[in-house]
């Protein structure tokens, strides 16, 4: 019942709206109740509203405020792109990214892909109830 | 202003276990099992330390809520103590000239009362659940209500107590009425029953030191409260010395030969018995 992600310095959170939407970024600062300093290594360091962050289970150990090398240091160091992407969060926002990305004839393909897995698993299915029934 | 983060901790006391789930907070302890909804408070419970611990925390409170820890902490405690002590809730039949009369069935939870102020009118209270009520033996007048949840307990008291209000008269005038006498536990009454026995046994035993010589008076206000082990340790030198102790009063202290005793030791002596004799005297 009591929270375990906490807000603080080396937390890795994800942008959920705004410009920056579906970034991974780093809690570098906290500036007050509600505003974040955060940084990532492919962005300016900017202020976010804590509203617009999701954090993750992934925490990484830096100074306050570090430089950029430093910061990107740590990230290798915790290795948190491959943490991230082995997670089922992570995993599951690629699937998504996947999916939105399909032109039409990925979609066909898909769907031709679909049917045969369900024929697959209807005949095994119906074979089991055979057997079960006699 | 938004306080981020405020919280209290409370030791839950050894024999009693605590469940807490979704703001329902369950103990269980001799007495039986308790139950507490606090589903109205914005607060955090966790328990800690294996259940020794239970945590209340607030987050982003304002004043109000952070008020509300502490009240949650306190009605937690005084769940455990009534699942380990129990509460007694004593009242006094108060009246100046008609006798209340009431009347407690034999399954104690209900009780009639009858000829207040004279009235034709009987009233009947249901005790709430769990809420067990009693005439007290030893005092006139007295009732017991006995209970686990303090809640219930007190508001069957409210209960009787309003019943008896008096109507259309000077209330400073007509006093009658069933009044709370007496807010304690059930356990506390046991220990201070305990306490009265002993200080009994000590007195008892002092009366029968104030027949013997004074020296025997000193040795038992030295002994102390141990009223178990005085008794058997006062044989000890009182045979050694008997024969010799005895004749002491009634002989004028100039006789020699007796072990240890000149006239110079008799105002000690005195002096002491002044001191130890504190209940004799």
């Amino acid at each position: 019942m009591p929270f375990k992600r906490y807000v603080e310095i080396g937390r890795v959170a994800l942008v959920n709206y705004g410009k920056e939407y579906g970034r991974l970024v780093v809690i570098v600062d906290v500036i007050d109740q509600n505003r974040a300093l955060v940084d990532a290594p492919d962005m300016v360091r900017g202020q976010i509203n804590f509203k617009r962050l999701s954090l993750t289970d992934i925490k990484i150990d830096i100074p306050r405020v570090p430089k950029k090398k430093t910061l990107i240091q740590a990230m290798e160091a915790a290795d948190v792109k491959n943490k991230w992407e082995n997670s089922s969060w992570g995993r599951k926002l690629i699937v998504q990214k996947r999916r939105a990305a399909l032109n039409d004839f990925d979609r066909f393909k898909v769907m031709v892909a679909k049917i045969k897995r369900g024929r697959a698993i209807r005949q095994e299915l119906v074979k089991l109830k055979r057997e079960n029934a006699a | 202003m938004k306080t981020i983060l405020s919280s209290q901790t409370m030791d839950i006391p050894e024999g009693i276990t605590v469940k807490v789930d979704a703001k329902i907070v369950e103990v269980e302890g001799p007495r039986g099992k308790l139950t507490r909804n606090f589903k109205h408070l914005n607060l955090d419970f966790a328990l800690l330390d294996g259940g020794k611990k239970l945590k209340v925390e607030a987050w982003f409170g304002s004043r109000k809520t952070m008020a509300a820890i502490r009240t949650a902490i306190s009605h937690i405690q005084n769940l455990i103590t009534g699942v380990t002590k129990g509460y007694r809730y004593k009242m006094r039949l108060v009246y100046a000239h008609f006798p209340i009369n009431a009347s407690i069935p034999n399954n104690s939870d209900s009780i009639e009362i009858r000829n207040f102020l004279g009235e034709k009118k009987v009233r009947k209270v249901d005790m709430l659940e769990g809420v067990k009520i009693s005439r007290s033996e030893k005092v006139k007048d007295e009732l017991i209500l006995d209970g686990n949840d303090v809640e219930l307990v007190s508001r069957s008291a409210a209960l009787i107590n309003q019943k008896c209000h008096v109507k259309n008269k000077d209330i400073r005038k007509f006093l009658d009425g069933i009044y709370v006498s007496e807010k304690g536990t059930i356990a506390e009454e046991a220990y201070s029953r305990y306490l009265a026995v002993e200080t009994l046994i000590f007195f008892l035993v002092l009366s029968e030191a104030e027949d013997d010589s004074p020296g025997d008076v000193e040795e038992e206000c030295l002994a102390g409260d141990e009223s178990a082990d005085v008794v058997p340790d006062r044989e000890g030198p009182d045979d050694a010395q008997a024969a010799s102790r005895q004749p002491h009063q009634y002989v004028t202290p100039l006789v020699t030969g007796l072990p240890g005793r000149s006239s110079s030791e008799w105002e000690e002596d005195g002096e002491s018995q002044g001191d130890g004799g504190i209940a004799g005297n």
